[in-house]
C-alpha cells in the first residue's frame, strides 16, 4: 500500500484545525469548519442577529503554502459553490468594506484586509500601517477567522 | 472528557483530555506545573481533591492553572494608568469592559467599540477569552495592558 505523506502547508493547517484556539472558537459557537478539500477550506464565521440576515456568513480560504505564504479567501455562497453575490453580502462600514463587491481586484474571491493575501498585495502599506491586522507566517488562520467575527459581531454590523 | 487548559505563558489554551471522575489535581501533576486551579470568571480556587465532576467541571470547560491567587492589572491610557485586580480565571472580555468603562477610562459607547487591550509591543490585540493570568509577567502576579485604537487601513 502507498503511503501518504502530507505536505508541510496542510499538515499546518491541519494542526491548527485541532488547536484549542480553533476548538474553543468552535465551542462559543464564533466559527465552525464546513468542509477542507486541500487547498481550499470553507468555514462558516457567526454574526450578530439582524433582522432578514443570516446567523453567519461561510468564508472559503485558499492556503496553498499556509502559514508562510499569506491565505487569501472570499465570501462564499456554499450552496451554489460560489462567490456570494452582492446583495446578500454583510452591510455596514467594516463589514461591506471588508467583503466588497466593486470592481476590486480580489472584490469575487478576497477580503479586502490585511490578514488577505490580495489585500496585502494591492496596498503594501498596510503591513506597516496595520500591523497588528497584517499576516505574518507565524500566524494562524484562527487569527483571520477572529479579526471576521470581530467585525460581523460589531455594532456597526447592518445585516444583508 | 476534554478540558480547555489555561497557564500562564500561553494566551491560547490547549485541549486536556481528563476522566470525569479524576481529582482535579491531576492537571497540576500531570502537566507537571503545579499551582492551583481555577474555573474561568470564579474567583475562587477549587478544592484539588474534589473530582472534575464534584467540581462542575464538564466537557470542553474552560480552566486555569497557574500559581497567583490574584493579578494585579495596570491598563495604560492617554498616560494615564488604571488599576485592578482580577481572578487569574478572569477574561479578557471582562477586564476589557471594566478599563473601558467608567472606574477607568471612561470611554463612550462609539470609542468603547473602536478600542482594544493589547500587551505593549504585541503584534496583535488580545482575543475575548485568553485569561488574564496567561499574560503575567514571569516571576510576578502581574500584566501591564495598552489600551488602544483599533489600527487603521483602508485606501
Amino acid at each position: 500500500m502507498t503511503e501518504v505523506v502530507m505536505a508541510p502547508d496542510e499538515r499546518a493547517l491541519r494542526a491548527h484545525l485541532a488547536s484549542g484556539r480553533f476548538q474553543a472558537g468552535v465551542e462559543a459557537s464564533r466559527w465552525r469548519l464546513i468542509s477542507l478539500e486541500w487547498p481550499m477550506a470553507i468555514i462558516a464565521v457567526s454574526a450578530a442577529p439582524r433582522e432578514g440576515a443570516p446567523a453567519e456568513f461561510a468564508i472559503r480560504l485558499e492556503l496553498d503554502g499556509y502559514p508562510n505564504t499569506t491565505p487569501t479567501g472570499g465570501i462564499w455562497d456554499v450552496e451554489n459553490d460560489v462567490s456570494l453575490a452582492a446583495e446578500r453580502r454583510p452591510k455596514g462600514e467594516r463589514a461591506a468594506m471588508l467583503f466588497r463587491a466593486d470592481a476590486w481586484v480580489g472584490g469575487a474571491t478576497a477580503m479586502y484586509a490585511p490578514w488577505d493575501r490580495i489585500g496585502l498585495e494591492t496596498h503594501a502599506n498596510w503591513a506597516h500601517e496595520a500591523p497588528r491586522l497584517a499576516w505574518h507566517s507565524q500566524r494562524d488562520f484562527t487569527f483571520i477567522l477572529g479579526n471576521v467575527h470581530e467585525v460581523l459581531n460589531a455594532d456597526d454590523y447592518l445585516g444583508v | 472528557m476534554e478540558l480547555f487548559l489555561h497557564s500562564e505563558g500561553v494566551e491560547d489554551p490547549e485541549i486536556v483530555a481528563v476522566e470525569a471522575e479524576a481529582n482535579v489535581r491531576m492537571l497540576a501533576a500531570e502537566t507537571g506545573r503545579g499551582g492551583k486551579v481555577w474555573v474561568e470568571e470564579i474567583d475562587e480556587e477549587i478544592d484539588l481533591d474534589l473530582t472534575f465532576e464534584e467540581a462542575g467541571i464538564g466537557h470542553r470547560h474552560h480552566v486555569h492553572l497557574g500559581r497567583c491567587h490574584r493579578v494585579k492589572v495596570v491598563v495604560q491610557f492617554n498616560a494615564t494608568d488604571f488599576k485592578h485586580e482580577y481572578g487569574p480565571g478572569t477574561t479578557i472580555k471582562k477586564v476589557y469592559h471594566w478599563a473601558s468603562g467608567n472606574k477607568a477610562a471612561d470611554l463612550s459607547p462609539e470609542q468603547t467599540a473602536k478600542h482594544v487591550l493589547a500587551l505593549p509591543g504585541a503584534d496583535h490585540f488580545l482575543a475575548d477569552g485568553v485569561h488574564i493570568g496567561s499574560l503575567i509577567t514571569p516571576g510576578t502576579c502581574e500584566v501591564t495592558l495598552n489600551l488602544m485604537a483599533r489600527d487603521a487601513f483602508g485606501g
